[in-house]
């Protein structure tokens, strides 16, 4: 072999090039760790911003009367007892409905459908329905259930009927993927010694994807719950001074309740308004939670 | 590297161990394939392909990567109707029944013949869940004693046991891959099948845990008829009564391990054999 050839071919590692090159590479390293930092801080600081603001603005709203008293047209008696029920009650309905169905068309649409065409338009059709504006998820609400199936207006049933319609799609996109992801040797053991179909799914399929599958509920619920647009739309939005007993009678909810008494002229308003935003993160957080706690559980199963 | 310190090893088998004390008549093949074709979509992966699989022998698929041999052992027990555009012709016997009749019960069938697979897969569950999920679909056992039987029974068959009996409620996931191989097998075993496949047990292990699982292919065989996969010509030349040889989908030579290692029909198979490609 060519002697100076081979020489020339040689990497000169300790070369002034290649320290500057080194040096480079630990230039932009540092570049995007500030940038890593800098997007975390951005919302950071919004979120200080908000939860200052609200506690300083609504800590004096915040009483035991504000959290047992219903809506009121004076500020001295108005409550968010009954907009916190509202949700509730509305709440469970959407879970009642969404987490089922959507767990089932997951497990259907991965599972036991066959590939084809039709599969593949209604994998189209879920993944635009996630995306569909929830006002429009409010008059279909309107059309279907008020005009079409007479239930009864402003109650949590109907309420939580039309967001379970919104949270759906956002529950089957999610399991679907967490099923994906469940190792296809787990279901091939099971077949292998002669589990059926049904067993390898509910036996090991389901348990494996289950938190993934909960994160994804957990997702669609916070939405459902902060979500005003498509409840005032059914009727959520009239003033409700007694707190409903079931999912049928007349209720508001906390982020209508919020919508409400941000336009209201009264300047105690603004210290109401404060204060049930407050009630509204810490029942998110609640439920978040208990979420990431259960998921947490079925975790350690892997 | 030494070769002599190495306790746990298993005893060397003896090379063409092509002896066959079980079989004193000849009797009718456990499974017989004919003219077995697969095909993924348009490319077929295997050719025409006929063999007979005994009890009492253990039968050893070998070949370079690609050439069907592991498409072949996923014929046997149906495990390709799970691959959409799988399509498998011809005619494949357990007992002479055919395999892919309506009448034939699929998840009986993988029960019937058992699978072990290249990367051991225990499930998420533990030591002795994994072994009690077969006898406990099927309902095997009539009660909590007689499983726990079953499963001290099938872990000991599987040189499992005093490894692992005093965690038989830890994850089997937790174990060495050697480990979670043997409690595969030990998995495979508790539903007392009449056929175990194995597609390439050991390729994941190292030499010490591969001798102990062809110590215990050894141990099953006669109990049950096995078929291995392996592209260790060495582990088929130590393990196997037959060996079949396969190349770009087809079957070259199907014969006593024996012949096949000392003297081979086929060019191919000698090309193999030798080195000269594969």
């Amino acid at each position: 072999m060519n002697s100076v050839a081979s020489e020339a071919a040689i990497t000169r590692w300790t070369g002034d090039a290649m320290q500057s090159r080194l040096r480079k590479r630990y230039r932009s390293e540092r570049l995007f760790k500030l940038l890593g930092f800098a997007a975390v801080g951005i919302s950071l600081a919004f979120l200080a911003f908000l939860l200052g603001t609200m506690l300083w603005k609504g800590a004096g709203g915040l009483s035991l009367g504000f959290l047992t008293m219903s809506d009121s047209t004076d500020p001295a008696t108005a409550g968010v007892w009954g907009a916190l029920k509202g949700s509730f009650l509305t709440i469970v309905v959407t879970m009642a409905l969404a987490f089922p169905v959507g767990v089932l068309s997951a497990i259907y649409l991965e599972e036991f459908a066959a590939r084809n065409r039709w599969t593949d338009m209604i994998e189209v059709s879920i993944n635009n329905l996630a995306a569909v504006p929830s006002i429009i998820f409010g008059l279909l609400g309107l059309a279907v259930f008020l005009n079409f199936m007479h239930l009864p207006r402003s109650a949590p049933l109907v309420g939580g009927l039309t967001l379970a319609l919104m949270t759906m799609p956002v529950i089957v996109i999610a399991g679907r993927n967490a099923i994906q992801a469940v190792p296809p040797s787990i279901r091939e053991a099971a077949l292998g010694v002669g589990a059926s179909k049904m067993q390898v799914v509910f036996h090991h399929v389901l348990p494996l994807a289950l938190p993934g599958i909960l994160t994804g509920t957990i997702i669609g619920m916070a939405r459902a719950l902060g979500e005003t647009a498509p409840l005032l739309m059914i009727g959520m939005r009239a003033f409700i001074a007694v707190p409903p007993s079931g999912i049928t009678d007349p209720s508001s909810v906390l982020p209508v309740q919020i919508f409400l008494w941000s336009d209201e002229v009264d300047r105690a308003f603004v210290e109401k308004t404060s204060a049930a935003i407050i009630v509204l993160l810490v029942f998110m957080l609640m439920m978040n939670g208990l979420a990431i706690y259960l998921r947490n559980r079925f975790e350690q199963r892997w | 590297m030494t070769t002599t310190k190495a306790p746990t090893i298993a005893p060397p088998v003896p090379l063409h161990a092509d002896e066959e004390p079980h079989v004193t008549t000849k009797r009718a093949p456990k499974m017989r394939a004919k003219d077995i074709s697969v095909f993924y979509g348009d490319k077929q992966a295997l050719k025409d392909v006929s063999i007979e699989i005994h009890d009492d022998r253990v039968t050893a698929f070998i070949g370079p990567s690609g050439c069907g041999k592991s498409t072949f052992l996923r014929c046997l027990n149906r495990m390709n109707d799970t691959i959409p555009s799988a399509r498998v012709a011809g005619r494949i016997e357990l007992d002479g029944e055919d395999i892919n009749a309506p009448a034939m019960d699929v998840v009986q069938l993988r029960a019937r013949v058992g699978m072990v697979f290249q990367k051991p897969n225990p499930f998420p569950k533990s030591i002795y869940e994994n072994v009690a999920y077969g006898p406990r679909i099927h309902g095997l056992t009539a009660s909590r004693t007689e499983l726990d039987e079953t499963v001290e029974k099938s872990l000991k068959r599987a040189g499992l046991w005093d490894e692992v009996k005093d965690r038989l409620n830890e994850s089997g996931t937790a174990l060495s891959g050697g480990q979670q191989q043997r409690l595969c097998i030990a998995r495979a075993i508790a539903v007392d099948p009449e056929v175990i496949l194995m597609d390439e047990p050991c390729s994941a292990l190292d030499p010490i845990a591969t001798a102990r699982i062809e110590e215990l292919i050894h141990e099953l065989r006669g109990r049950y008829a096995i078929a291995i996969v392996t592209h260790n010509m060495q582990q088929a030349a130590r393990v196997s009564q037959r060996t079949a040889f396969f190349h770009l989908g087809e079957l070259v030579e199907y014969g006593k391990t024996s012949d096949m290692f000392t003297n081979p029909r086929e060019q191919r198979t000698q090309d193999y054999i030798t080195g000269r490609y594969g």
